[in-house]
């Protein structure tokens, strides 16, 4: 039986990062008690799959894992007992029991939403405005790094280093305030964008530069489904 | 608890940033203003190390279970935060509280091994305490230190108020009450540390004098008030399976060196190995009950959620319940799906059948630790291990499908000469043979033989029968390493082998600092302030900036290491007993140098004097 998980993360657990993390979670559904299914083999490991990598320092109000368990009382004896558990700024916010052929949390990402939040203070006047000027435009080009040529040790400085995409249809919604930028964007493995190159995007339309540090990135959910479609997007936990 | 010590910012720039955060499982809150003793645990080496001692977790834990105190842990922050603390006056914190060191009553460091001896003044630097006990006032907290180390404190006499000689489980509850009682009648810093002089095991060295002769050995080392002990016994823990035991290890958020259930099945070692300190410092062997350990496994795995437990001891086929315990671990464990990692098990039909059942044979190893090459060698440093129980060993190894092999051995040993280095080449190569003869042909299914054959260079300890041995120089390590690598070219099986040492300047320092006496505590103060921090990590050890500080400091290394001690020599730990007295261990210096055995504790008891405290094996034997 496969279950879905929905958790959040704040405060200071934000610093462990996603493997880290993984063992955490592990550790927990065994103290729990969770009848969880194992691999076979010498050193079997819980049949287990995050929906999406939590970047160190994000925090995440809605972010999934799926699990296969042998038996269990209910989804809701399953979310008290890890609840028990669990350290400080973590909580389980849902279980849900998947259907059979439910494709899992991983490859079923569509978007992501995320409110980015100055640490300090609130967002200059000039840079809301540019906001939708940025929004407004036919292309949205943002530079990244290329780290598979890095990786390989075939990254050459100002030829392969850097690789510039157009995100402007991986945006669904986005909207900002002096107080948080808030944006709605395509999360899948092909068109994944990170919101902070967004806000480095409206940055530059004024000239300014982002400090990616000044900004707590706070990952609001996580969806399924086609933008724009009959059925729209869909919480990951609503399937 | 959401405010941190360190700002987002730094936390955000620093590698592995959990390392600082605190609040994992099991880790301890209490209110400040509930308890009477604030107790800062550290171990001086970054987190994923320290946590994963359990001895740290042993003192975490029953200092907790004290309603009054309120222990919290610190660790040394990595190279990348140091910088940053110094840079913008950030006190050392404690994880639990994320409030400075300084605000604890006690900071009691674990000193495992020489290499962290300038980390201690890292963390004694960042917390803001003077370096020196002599310059410390009554707000500072009175440091004190504990380990394996302590059993020769003097080259770090300086830096510490006390030392705590022995195990940590029986004497704390005794110095808190003194603590507490001082605090009551207004006592002083000098007031308490006069008081702490007379717990037993307790060392507080500002009590002692010390004058050497004209040669730099020492002519008196003596107590310079009264009511202060000459000789300071070990404190030693009576009945293991009744002492306090870890029941909820703090479990850390990031991947930790032991990430996982750590099981104590007794302490000593029966074996007599002449080069080994931690087989005299804690006899006698004395285990812990089966019923106990069974009960306290499974408490373990259920409230810390690790996937993987492991037995801990000197020797663990020593212990008598092993079968028992193992087939109790597999059949536990296996519904679990808990791995069990079987570590310092002797090669035998019982070992080579319980670790095929836990370990995958096709990608595990097993290791062998002959520790010398000839049987000679074996005799001098009383291995107790014969080249047939080698090659037995190994070749069931290869019978039960394994292919690889590793092999451990020592340089630099008393006595050794050429041959006997080349003899590890030939013994690593008549382990390839008998896999050649053990496995025909078609039965090679897991790949031809892999042996890995690894030297450390021999640094004599305080403690053993070689604490009167002169050590290798640096020039004569390397000689050796080289001509165990052309020994290891000219053997048959020699593609098969894969030869490895280790870092010659590290065992030197090691060498230098493991016999060393007070005069070292200028020279380990210069060393830091050079620079020199994280010694045991060899990215960030610094041999130049050490050799420089002996200088400048007068200090002659040769005299440290390379001089063979004769036998009146009084030893700068000569004050403190293990219970295995001096003469037992000259006795078996001497014996060494005739390459005689000497039976272990289990065969025949051999008078070490560790039998006067009356526990153990030492009992018995005589019951």
């Amino acid at each position: 039986m496969k279950l879905r998980i929905k958790f959040s993360k704040h405060g200071p657990v934000k610093y462990i990062g996603h493997l880290d993390f993984m063992r955490y979670f592990q550790k927990c559904i065994r103290r729990a008690k969770v009848d969880i299914a194992y691999s076979k083999g010498f050193s079997p490991h819980q049949i287990m799959s995050f929906a999406l990598a939590l970047g160190v320092g994000v925090e995440t109000d809605g972010d999934y894992l799926d699990i296969e368990v042998n038996s269990m009382d209910s989804t809701q004896a399953v979310m008290d007992s890890l609840n028990e558990t669990m350290a400080d700024g973590v909580r389980v916010e849902n279980v849900v029991a998947l259907k059979d052929y439910t494709p899992n949390a991983m490859s079923s990402v569509s978007a992501a939403g995320y409110r980015l939040i100055p640490k300090e203070g609130v967002y200059a006047s000039d840079v809301v405005k540019a906001c939708d000027m940025v929004l407004g435009k036919d292309e949205i080009i943002v530079a990244k790094e290329n780290k598979k040529a890095k990786k390989k040790g075939k990254a050459v400085e100002g030829v392969n280093d850097i690789i510039y995409t157009d995100i402007k249809d991986h945006i669904y919604e986005c909207s900002m305030t002096e107080n948080e930028l808030y944006c709605l964007v395509d999360a899948s493995s092909a068109g994944n964008v990170r919101p902070l190159l967004l806000l480095d995007a409206i940055y530059s339309e004024v000239g300014e530069t982002l400090d990616p540090l000044d900004i707590q990135v706070i990952r609001t959910d996580t969806y399924t489904g086609v933008y724009g479609d009959d059925r729209g997007l869909v919480p990951l936990d609503m399937v | 608890m959401n405010r941190l010590a360190l700002s987002d910012r730094i936390l955000m720039q620093v590698d592995k940033p959990a390392r600082y955060i605190g609040n994992e499982i099991n880790s301890v809150i209490k209110n400040k203003d509930e308890v009477d003793i604030r107790f800062a645990v550290c171990f001086p080496d970054v987190y994923e190390i320290g946590m994963s001692h359990l001895g740290l977790q042993i003192l975490y834990g029953m200092f907790n279970e004290y309603e009054d105190v309120w222990c919290e842990r610190v660790f040394s922050p990595w190279t990348d935060l140091d910088p940053i603390m110094r840079r913008d006056n950030i006190p050392l914190f404690m994880l639990e509280s994320q409030e400075p060191v300084r605000e604890a009553d006690f900071l009691g460091i674990t000193i495992q091994y020489e290499m962290c001896y300038t980390n201690i003044l890292q963390v004694l630097d960042l917390s803001g305490i003077p370096l020196r006990a002599c310059d410390r006032g009554e707000d500072d907290p009175i440091v004190i230190g504990g380990g394996p180390c302590t059993y020769n404190p003097e080259p770090i006499a300086d830096f510490f108020d006390m030392f705590y000689i022995g195990e940590g489980e029986t004497k704390y509850r005794e110095l808190f009450d003194v603590y507490k009682e001082n605090k009551k009648v207004h006592g002083t810093r000098e007031d308490f540390l006069i008081k702490a002089a007379g717990v037993h095991g307790i060392y507080v060295p500002k009590f002692y004098d010390v004058t050497y002769k004209k040669d730099g050995t020492i002519e008196s080392f003596a107590p310079n008030r009264p009511g202060v002990p000459a000789k300071i016994d070990k404190e030693i823990v009576r009945d293991l399976s009744g002492a306090y035991y870890i029941d909820k290890p703090v479990v850390p958020f990031t991947k930790v060196t032991q990430d996982r259930v750590v099981l104590e099945i007794q302490r000593g070692c029966i074996r007599g190995c002449r080069f080994c300190q931690a087989g005299q410092l804690y006899r006698p062997v004395r285990e812990r009950d089966l019923d106990f350990l069974k009960e306290r496994a499974l408490t373990l795995l259920n409230n810390t959620g690790h996937e993987e437990i492991s037995l801990s001891s000197l020797s663990s086929s020593d212990y008598s319940n092993l079968e028992a315990l193992v087939d109790f671990l597999i059949d536990e464990c296996k519904s679990r799906s808990v791995n069990i990692s079987l570590p310092s098990l002797r090669i035998d039909n019982f070992s080579v059948d319980a670790m095929s059942k836990v370990q995958d044979v096709k990608k595990s190893s097993i290791t062998f630790a002959p520790e010398a090459g000839s049987q000679r060698m074996r005799d001098v440093i009383n291995k107790g291990i014969t080249e047939k129980h080698i090659l037995r060993g190994a070749r069931m190894a290869f019978e039960a499908g394994w292919t690889r092999i590793k092999l451990y051995f020592m340089l630099g040993l008393p006595g050794e000469e050429t041959e006997d280095i080349e003899e590890i080449a030939v013994l690593s190569d008549k382990i390839a043979r008998e896999f050649f003869d053990a496995v025909p042909k078609d039965k090679r299914v897991n790949g031809p033989v892999q042996i890995v054959t690894s030297t450390s260079f021999f640094v004599p300890k305080p403690f053993t029968a070689f604490q009167w041995a002169p050590q290798d120089t640096k020039e004569s390590f390397k000689e050796k390493a080289y001509i165990l690598r052309q020994a290891v070219i000219r053997q048959l099986n020699q593609k098969r082998i894969q030869y490895n040492w280790h870092e010659t300047d590290v065992s030197v320092l090691e060498g230098i600092l493991a016999r060393g006496d007070r005069k070292l505590c200028d020279a380990i103060e210069l060393a830091y302030k050079k620079g020199c921090m994280y010694d045991a990590w060899s990215d960030t050890y610094r041999d130049d900036l050490w050799m420089e500080s002996f200088d400048e400091c007068g200090i002659d290394i040769s005299f440290y290491t390379t001089r063979e001690r004769s036998l009146d020599e009084i030893f700068p730990w000569d004050f403190l007993s293990c219970g295995v007295n001096k003469e037992f261990l000259k006795a078996e210096w001497l014996r060494s140098k005739e390459g005689m055995v000497t039976p272990n504790c289990a065969d025949k008891c051999s008078g070490c004097g560790a039998g006067s405290y009356g526990v153990g094996i030492c009992i018995k034997k005589s019951s």
